[in-house]
């Protein structure tokens, strides 16, 4: 669903390069966008220019409380929030989701942050307005007009350790009635760094070890065109096109003699809009088409003699075609009502060649939001929100949420702000359909929720400080698992009940004097999500159990320093251990806790018209033999160094 | 202002504190030789915890994670199944594409067979050829077991261009004989020679032959799991289907209701009595003309997995996966399906393995 902020036509002005200082949304009037209560974490802008040639997983894992689980380097990465599964994090691009409608997942290594210009986060019930089923919430990435008149061109070309090369090129265009803005990036690796590994099976090759056959590309497009109708109405295009193309290495460990896995992803994705800001009555009118291809291919050969079997041979597209009315009318000074509507179709085709097995399938969604927030004098906000969906002709139960805020200190901006809601999860496609295993009986994934946050943000002098402290408590029903059938194949059921419960502590320092910028960021997450199931089988522990894949704790660092045109910054990144059994046994290890510090120095200077610029930075400093999944070696130290010229 | 400080404070603690780990102590194995099972936990797909746990009936103490625990390194991925052959186990590791062999006696790591695509079972001829069976190869290994080495392949390539076969599974032998069931959108059991190493015949049976067994009296029984729906090779009622091993002949057929999903099927250690899963576990005479209407024991509340008969004491081994996602349960029955003994194995106990001395 939409989620709508009136700033108005003039804040369309941001560009992509100009720090933002505001990191977390803890002091913006209810009346901004979000509603009451909304935890919101806005991704600092030096962060995001930190990772310009990474991937939004990469940018996550590292800066955010969300666990990104990692398949590799350039592989496979999906988003946990809150303790909730892979598909209970919606993604939205300017508003419009881009959730696989097959898995209900986003692949997180394809989103390259050089196509972000925002991020913001919103956790658990702050997704219900921009988001649907988003049980641990949301994540929204934004495109930003630059409206600044004349011609700029940008490139950066990058060189990384593992044979990596990844080039950006960038044309701005605006007369200040229409903006043009064309990306382009391209990037290659041989991704064949080192990785620890003793194999005992082959004393000579025990110790480092060359990881073999995770090379990729990946290759994409963004293009904008915005036109200022007027003060008030603002329209435009979006397309973003992408393609990867990416080879799988096997588990480490593996004693196949050749291994060949392969996935290709094409993605197009266009955009048209219409937003009118009004002072009493905005509304923005959104169409998309979304178009999603996959092919993916395993091939084992077992010796030099024998020949390649074909293990696998898939090929997957999802099209949907999405639109949606976003409105907001403020016809008091402290009344606001919001009313959103989506109506979305999807298309899908899923085939397996090797085994002829597959679907198709075509489902339609209406939903429709009406929320209404009020201010109570300059301390009190409220907000309730009433949400209504329909698949294939299928009413959901409402989704209702309430909120309420408190401004407890006006001079160190104390809020405190609680939110009681529900909200329903429906399975995906693959979840209903896929052949073998999908289950057309599954019902939605159902979520109650309560959260309390408090939030302060105050300034002495040259120094902001902002921090927020946030507690939830979810519990979700008929929660979907995928499990061995009967039949042998997989095939997923509503077997769990979660209880999702957790704090998540952020804070931020910053000093800026006479050229000199510090700023220091922490923030620690405790997530304790357990399977609180009756046992399904006799002998079943699983009870009151971490989820598999779930860190209990996770934590990270920024500091962030400049002193007139030199930059630096180092980010240490903090995870707990991840359980890989329903069960605590003694004899299943977890995956094991890591450190990973990043290190990055960067300076930039005018050569006559030229802006040129300059980072080095070295990744995973101390060194450190680490994997997020098990047997998926992750890399060990390695450097990379960017140069940026803006005409 | 003062308690936003102490939760800074704190937090910033808890995150110190957590960063030291606990190092995963190994305990020792005790083994007890003698007569015993070792237990083949599969793992998960993917998540290289295949594993092997280790029963003495007579102490009725398990150990597990053995190979791990006396070697030092993990199985792999997927568990399948073991073989033994003189004083060495053959633990086929599927996902993993590889053998790992182990003194029984000591569980001490020996070698690897490598040069496998997804193998699946073992089975030795003689103390230099061995045969081992496989998901996608279209091509059943020979292999030296003094040497570990592959030296040939047996091609069962049947070249369908609907569907990937054959896949070959167990092996059963009679006389110079073997047979091998293809149960991946298949409906055959292959018949080789194994002195010239040839595909000389083969049976067509219900779809998706799972397991076989070899009776007293030379009868090949045959289980079928009958596909599942939405398969594109077809769905139908599973069954256990005899055949004389002599001329192939079909003797006799009991079907199962469309929706049973049958696993598998042991035989005592007098090869005159079967035993199966079918949600239940069943017990039946080589010689009976009618499916029997008890259970051997009832599934109740449990999730039942994998099947082993003790061919000296013809005791039988149940497992239950549970979820399949944390430590099964084995049940220890006696012949006439009294409870004797219950304890935790491995993730996934997919296969029992009896070591008779």
């Amino acid at each position: 669903m939409g989620f709508f902020i009136p700033k108005g036509v003039a804040q369309y002005s941001f560009e992509d390069t100009i720090p933002l200082h505001e990191v977390i949304i803890t002091a913006k009037s209810t009346f901004d966008g979000v509603g009451a209560g909304a935890v919101v974490q806005r991704i600092d802008t030096l962060v995001l220019m930190d990772r310009i040639t990474g991937t939004m997983g990469e940018l996550l894992a590292e800066n955010t409380p969300v666990f990104i689980k990692t398949h590799g380097r350039g592989a496979l990465a999906t988003a946990s929030m809150r303790g909730t599964g892979a598909s209970h994090t919606a993604v939205l691009w300017n508003n419009i989701p881009i959730n696989s409608p097959l898995t209900g997942q986003v692949d997180f290594s394809l989103i390259p942050v050089y196509l972000i210009d925002e991020m913001s986060l919103y956790f658990g019930s702050s997704s219900l307005q921009n988001s649907n089923g988003a049980l641990g919430g949301s994540i929204a990435i934004e495109n930003r007009p630059d409206w600044e008149k004349g011609t700029r061109l940008k490139f950066m070309q990058g060189f990384a350790s593992f044979g990596t090369y990844s080039s950006f090129g960038q044309v701005n265009w605006s007369d200040g009635k229409w903006s043009a803005r064309n990306r382009l990036f391209y990037e290659s690796s041989e991704n064949n760094f080192l990785y620890y590994y003793n194999d005992p099976r082959n004393q000579e090759s025990s110790g480092y070890h060359k990881l073999k056959g995770a090379s990729y590309k990946k290759m994409g497009t963004l293009n904008e065109l915005f036109y200022r109708v007027n003060e008030q109405d603002v329209a435009g295009t979006q397309v973003w096109i992408q393609s990867s193309d990416r080879f799988i290495p096997p588990l480490v460990g593996n004693s196949i003699y050749f291994h060949k896995e392969n996935q290709i992803d094409k993605t197009i994705r266009l955009l048209a809009f219409y937003k009118h800001y009004g002072e009493r009555f905005s509304y923005e009118l959104q169409s998309a088409y979304l178009d999603d291809r996959l092919s993916y291919y395993l091939i084992n050969q077992a010796n030099s003699l024998a020949h390649a079997d074909s293990l696998a041979d898939a090929s997957n597209r999802s099209q949907s075609s999405i639109n949606q009315w976003n409105s907001v009318w403020r016809f008091e000074k402290n009344w606001r009502i919001n009313f959103d509507a989506e109506f979305r179709t999807d298309w899908v085709h899923s085939i397996d060649y090797e085994t002829t097995m597959g679907y198709s399938h075509r489902q339609n969604q209406i939903s429709a939001i009406v929320s209404v927030h009020k201010m109570l004098g300059d301390r009190w906000s409220f907000s309730s929100l009433l949400k209504y969906q329909w698949i294939q002709g299928q009413t959901l139960q409402p989704v209702p949420s309430l909120s309420a805020e408190y401004l407890l200190n006006k001079k160190n901006q104390i809020k405190l702000k609680g939110n009681i809601s529900r909200n329903y999860h429906y399975p995906s496609l693959n979840d209903l359909y896929y052949l073998p295993g999908g289950n057309p009986g599954l019902t939605d994934e159902k979520g109650r929720t309560l959260e309390f946050s408090v939030h302060h943000q105050s300034g002495w002098g040259n120094f902001q400080w902002s921090q927020s402290v946030s507690s939830y408590y979810s519990i979700i029903n008929d929660w979907i698992q995928w499990i061995p059938s009967d039949y042998g194949y997989w095939e997923p059921r509503n077997l769990k009940k979660v209880h999702s419960r957790g704090v998540e502590y952020y804070t931020a320092l910053e000093y800026i004097h006479s050229g000199f910028t510090g700023k220091l960021k922490v923030q620690y997450a405790f997530t304790p999500t357990t399977n609180q199931s009756d046992p399904m089988t006799e002998g079943d522990q699983s009870k009151g159990n971490q989820l598999i894949y779930i860190p209990r704790y996770s934590a990270g660092m920024v500091v962030f320093l400049s002193y007139l045109d030199w930059e630096l910054t180092t980010i240490t990144h903090y995870l707990g251990e991840r359980q890989t059994a329903t069960t605590n046994d003694s004899q299943i290890y977890p995956e094991p806790s890591y450190w990973l510090t990043n290190l990055s120095l960067g300076s930039h200077w005018q050569l006559k018209k030229i802006k040129v610029g300059v980072k080095g930075k070295v990744e995973n400093l101390w060194n450190t033999a680490y994997s997020n999944l098990k047997n998926r070696p992750m890399p060990l130290r390695n450097y990379s160094l960017l140069l940026k010229f803006e005409f | 202002m003062q308690i936003l400080f102490k939760i800074g404070l704190v937090a910033g603690s808890l995150v110190l504190l957590l960063s030291c780990a606990d190092e995963n102590p190994v305990p020792p194995v005790d083994i007890k030789n003698g007569s015993s099972v070792f237990i083949v936990n599969e793992g998960n797909y993917m998540f290289a915890n295949g594993s092997l746990s280790y029963y003495h009936p007579e102490s009725r103490e398990v150990e597990n994670k053995v190979f791990y625990r006396v070697n030092g390194f993990d199985l792999g991925d997927v568990a399948q199944s073991m073989y033994i052959y003189d004083s060495l186990g053959y633990i086929v590791v599927n996902n993993s594409a590889r053998i790992d062999v182990i003194n029984i006696h000591t569980f001490q790591y020996v070698g690897t067979i490598g040069g496998l695509s997804s193998p699946r079972y073992v089975h030795i001829v003689n103390p230099i050829k061995g045969y081992i069976t496989d998901l996608y190869a279209k091509s059943i290994a020979i292999f030296n077991p003094q040497t570990f080495k592959v030296t040939g392949g047996i091609p069962v390539d049947n070249h369908s261009g609907n569907y990937y076969q054959h896949s070959t599974e167990q092996m059963v032998s009679f006389g110079k004989y073997l047979f091998i069931n293809c149960w991946s959108f298949d409906n055959k059991v292959l018949m080789i020679d194994t002195e010239t190493d040839q595909v000389t015949d083969s049976i067509e049976t219900g779809i998706q032959p799972v397991a076989m067994v070899l009776d007293a009296l030379g009868k090949l029984w045959v289980l079928t799991d009958g596909g599942f729906p939405g398969n594109p090779f077809g769905y139908e009622q599973p069954g256990l289907s005899r055949y004389d091993a002599a001329t192939l002949a079909l003797e006799q057929t009991f079907l199962f209701p469309l929706e049973d999903n049958p696993l598998d099927v042991q035989l005592n250690g007098t090869a005159d009595t079967l035993y199966l899963i079918n949600n239940h576990v069943w017990k039946l005479s080589v010689t009976a003309g009618e499916f029997p209407v008890t259970p051997f024991v009832e599934k109740g509340n449990r999730l039942f997995f994998a099947l082993g008969v003790d061919p000296v004491s013809s005791e039988v081994y149940v497992s239950n996966a549970i979820d399949y996602l944390q430590p099964g349960l084995v049940y220890r029955f006696s012949p006439q399906g009294q409870p004797i003994d219950t304890f935790n194995v491995g993730i996934s106990p997919g296969y029992f393995c009896f070591k008779g001395y």
